[in-house]
Formats: C-alpha cells, sequence, structure tokens
C-alpha cells in the first residue's frame, strides 16, 4: 500500500514536469504540441546514451536540461512560430511530423531494441521506512528533484515579472504587444522550458521504464488527460491533475485486477481498472467541463 | 519644425466588405490634446487600432516622428511611445495589480522615467491600496485607473484614451478628467475618444469628428461648439 503510493506520487510528479510543459505552450501560444510525448523520449535515450558511453547517468541530467531548452530554442524559432496563427490542422501536420522523424532518428542512432539504463550506484540500495518496508532511494531522489523542479516553476510563473508576463500572454496576447512587451521573446522562453521539463522527465524515467521505441506516445496521451483535466493552461491545475492521475493509475492497476472472480461487479471492477484515469477524466468534465482549474467560460 | 509624432495619411481600412475608414488623415503633434468624436460605429476605435498595428490598412500610412511605421508589430510602435488604453481597459485578471504595472514599466524613449510606481501610486492611491489584488477583483473604476497608470508607466509621448469614462460613477469620470488634464500639463500628448462632448471640448486643443470613416469636422473646440447644427447632426446633441 505504502509503495504504491509513493510509486502513484512518483509517477504523477513525473507526468507533472511533461503536462506542465505542454499546458504553458498551449495557454502562451495555443499550439497543440503532439511531439511533446518524443521530447520525453529523447530525454530517456540522452540517458541511454550518456549512461553508455560514460558509465554514469548524473551527466545527462545538465545535457538533458542544456540540451532541451537550446531543443526547444530551435525549434521554436524555426518551425513552431511560423505556425503559431495557422490552422490547428497546419499544427497537427508539423507536431505529428516531428513525432515521425524523432522516431526516424532513434532508429538511426540506437536501433529498435528495448535497452535497460542503469540506476546510478549511489542511489542503488533501499531505504528502510518502516521496519517492514523499504524504498528504492532512486525513486525517493526522483520524487525530490521532480518536487524541486515544480517549485522552481511554481517561483517562475507565479513570483517573477517574467512569469507575469507569461500569464498575461497566455491572457490577452494583444495587450501584451500593446505593452510594448516583445511576445516573440517569451514564446522562445517558453517553449525551451518546456521542453527542457520533458526531456528532464525522460531522463530521470529512463532507469525505471527502460528506454524502447514510441516511449513517448502513451506517456503524450496520458500528458493530454492531465492537461484536460486540469484545466487547459494551468500551471497548478496540471500539478493536482498529475498527482491525481498518478495515483488513480497506479492504485487502479494494482488493486484492480484483485476484483477479479468477485462476482459479475468485480470482474466489470477489474476490466476497466486499465482505464482508470480515462473514467476519472470522463467524470471531471461532466462535473466541470474546464477541468478543474479551467477558467470560466 | 519636428514632424508629427503620429501622421496618418489617406488610410483605407476594410472589414470584410465593409469599407470602415475611407481615406482618413490624422496627426497629432507632440503635446497636443486632440479629441477624436463621432456616433457609434464611425470608424473611431478602427482608427486607433490602425495605428497601433492591431489592423492591417488596405491603403494608407502610417508615420511617426516622420519614420514610416505600416504594418511594422505592435509592439515596435507601443515602443515609440505610444501608450494605448483600449475600450473594456484591457487589464489583464489573471494578474495582481502590482503585476499589471510592473510588466508595463520601462524608461521612454528619452531613457527618463518621469512616470514611475511610487508617482503612479500617488496619483491613485485607491491602487496602492488594492496591490495585491487579481485585476478580476477590480471595479470598473479601480481598472480605468489600473489601465491609465499602467500606461503612464510606459513613460509615454503619446496617451490614447479610447472611451475611458464610459460607464463609470460620475465622481470617478470626474477623477479620470482631472487625470487627463494633468497629463496634458505633464507634456504627453493625448488623443482622447469620448462621447461627452462639453469635457472633450473643454481639454482638447482640436477636435476631430468622424462620420462613417470620413473626417466630417476638425478645428477647434469652439467652432464646433458654436455650430449647434453640427454637433446635432454627428454627435447627436
Amino acid at each position: 500500500m505504502m509503495a504504491q503510493l509513493l510509486n502513484g506520487l512518483q509517477y504523477g510528479l513525473l507526468l507533472f514536469l511533461v503536462s506542465s510543459g505542454l499546458t504553458l505552450i498551449f495557454g502562451v501560444m495555443g499550439i497543440i504540441n503532439l511531439a511533446h510525448g518524443s521530447l520525453f523520449m529523447i530525454g530517456a535515450y540522452v540517458a541511454f546514451l550518456v549512461s553508455k558511453a560514460t558509465g554514469t547517468l548524473w551527466l545527462a541530467l545538465p545535457v538533458g536540461v542544456l540540451g532541451g531548452a537550446a531543443l526547444g530554442a530551435l525549434l521554436e524559432w524555426t518551425l513552431f512560430r511560423h505556425f503559431a496563427k495557422r490552422e490547428h490542422l497546419d499544427q497537427v501536420m508539423l507536431t505529428f511530423a516531428l513525432i515521425l522523424l524523432a522516431e526516424e532518428l532513434r532508429w538511426v542512432v540506437a536501433g529498435s531494441d528495448f535497452h535497460s539504463v542503469p540506476i546510478p550506484a549511489i542511489l542503488d540500495f533501499s531505504v528502510p521506512v518502516t521496519s517492514g518496508f523499504s524504498y528504492s532511494a532512486y525513486r525517493f531522489a526522483v520524487i525530490a528533484i521532480c518536487l524541486v523542479l515544480a517549485l522552481a516553476l511554481f517561483w517562475w510563473i507565479e513570483r517573477t515579472r517574467f512569469g507575469a508576463v507569461v500569464r498575461a500572454s497566455a491572457e490577452n496576447p494583444e495587450m501584451v504587444d500593446v505593452l510594448g512587451l516583445d511576445a516573440r521573446r517569451v514564446h522562445l522562453v517558453v517553449f525551451a522550458a518546456g521542453t527542457a521539463l520533458a526531456v528532464v522527465a525522460g531522463v530521470l524515467a529512463a532507469p525505471l521504464t527502460s528506454v524502447y521505441p514510441g516511449m513517448g506516445d502513451s506517456l503524450l496521451i496520458i500528458s493530454f488527460v492531465v492537461v484536460v483535466i486540469g484545466g487547459l493552461g494551468s500551471i497548478s491545475g496540471a500539478f493536482w491533475a498529475a498527482l491525481l492521475i498518478g495515483l488513480v493509475d497506479t492504485f487502479g492497476k494494482a488493486y484492480g485486477p484483485s476484483f477479479q472472480g468477485t462476482g459479475a461487479l468485480g470482474t466489470l471492477l477489474a476490466a476497466l481498472s486499465g482505464s482508470s484515469v480515462y473514467l476519472l477524466m470522463i467524470a471531471v468534465l461532466l462535473w466541470r467541463p474546464t477541468g478543474l482549474f479551467g477558467q470560466r467560460p | 519644425m519636428s514632424p508629427p509624432l503620429i501622421d496618418v495619411r489617406d488610410l483605407h481600412v476594410y472589414y470584410g466588405a465593409s469599407h470602415v475608414l475611407r481615406g482618413l488623415s490624422l496627426h497629432v503633434a507632440p503635446g497636443e490634446t486632440v479629441g477624436l468624436m463621432g456616433r457609434n460605429g464611425m470608424g473611431k476605435s478602427t482608427l486607433i487600432r490602425t495605428i497601433m498595428g492591431l489592423v492591417r490598412p488596405r491603403a494608407g500610412e502610417i508615420n511617426v516622428d516622420g519614420r514610416p511605421m505600416t504594418g511594422r508589430p505592435t509592439f515596435e510602435i507601443a515602443r515609440r511611445g505610444i501608450a494605448y488604453v483600449p475600450e473594456g481597459r484591457g487589464v489583464l485578471a489573471s494578474l495582481t495589480v502590482l503585476e499589471n504595472l510592473e510588466i508595463a514599466a520601462r524608461p521612454g524613449l528619452d531613457g527618463a522615467r518621469a512616470w514611475d510606481l511610487p508617482r503612479v501610486l500617488e496619483l491613485f492611491p485607491r491602487l496602492g491600496q488594492r496591490r495585491d489584488n487579481r485585476g478580476n477583483q477590480l471595479s470598473g473604476g479601480e481598472q480605468q485607473m489600473l489601465a491609465i497608470a499602467r500606461a503612464l508607466l510606459t513613460n509615454p509621448r503619446l496617451l490614447i484614451l479610447d472611451e475611458a469614462t464610459e460607464g463609470l460613477a460620475p465622481l470617478i469620470r470626474d477623477e479620470i478628467w482631472r487625470t487627463i488634464r494633468l497629463v496634458r500639463e505633464a507634456g504627453i500628448a493625448t488623443l482622447v475618444v469620448d462621447k461627452t462632448v462639453h469635457e472633450v471640448t473643454a481639454v482638447a486643443d482640436r477636435v476631430v469628428v468622424l462620420v462613417k470613416g470620413e473626417m466630417a469636422f476638425e478645428g477647434p473646440p469652439e467652432a464646433l461648439t458654436a455650430d449647434p447644427d453640427l454637433m446635432h447632426r454627428h454627435l447627436g446633441v
């Protein structure tokens, strides 16, 4: 039970790193980036390649942060800014093409095999939590790193002048222009930050899930569920929704099947447990169509 | 003689098939107060939005300090020292009062910060009391004060006010008009769009009346008030 709680928390926090970038980029630029899951995959492969080359995962973190930010800035500057005012279909075509390119690149660089990434040696032990229960030190480290990043992101968006401009751009881009602020700079920085967060999430997840083709796809779909439940464009919404989804998904998959064989209702519950997060999304949207933290229409 | 601060020539603007501005020209000199009047739908807001680069003219040119700015992005036009308080005020609801002010603050084109946070809070003490409230928690009057204070913090040379007193209580209206006079005395040019004829004519150096996207009158305010027939026909008073 305790282990599932911590697993759910850790999964939810990783989901937040991915979905916060997704929701920020949508809020500020109006673009739904389908390739956001590919950025997560790129992060995982960076972890694999760096730890294979250097024997340790640690170097992959700065490479992920700086490389991710640089990649995001490059993508925004060369592609996304030219699509911000175009139709959604054009944006879907662009971001879907990027998914295909990322998969092709992955195949050229690392092939199509599954690879495992070793947990860093100094975190490869278990922390005793209670007398009868201990938990992976690496997973604790992931929880801690994610919490620090989440706090930093909150502080940046909610407490700094630049963060105020980001919120202003999401609410009323025309007024930001009228005040003489250059929205292109805001877009560049937000896109770079969102990309770096997704790449770092991939780096952190690599030792937990191993790395494999298409690993960003299922995460992308769950991240969309998070963004929709939290309310499009809302950072705090994404945070609480990510934790909720992380816990519901983990508990659903851990305990759902145990209802099997306890009558018709039990069989139904067991069958539905794999889709618990989608049922949750339907319930939230019926209750609050704009998500938990979404703007009222 | 120095070129006009803004000089708009022969502007034609269309919304779809409708011809909203029909060869309109307008200039504002440094330090000058111009009143822009006309009934609803005559093109006043469109003219301002075109000056700000928010609407693209089909033909015509927009010059700031004699430099062509037609088709330039809005933030560049704003950075030439033009502040615009839109109809509806444009207060950012998800930002606090202080954040609304802080994101706008910058030195003027001459590098000076004549208007800084203490000075606008002195001008509108109410904003100081509500500094940590979000934009959507303010009354209409407070929002208008915030929008004007925010515009002044950009240290503009021209302040454009679109219907700044519309829908406000009489006491607040008076406060806004007092502020407009103060801005005028500080040497900032203003372009005031308003329906309150006696207030506009009292404050303006020159008055322009638009009818169906064309200039129906341009001249000193006394010439307008001396012509009841013109006022009745074009302003409904």
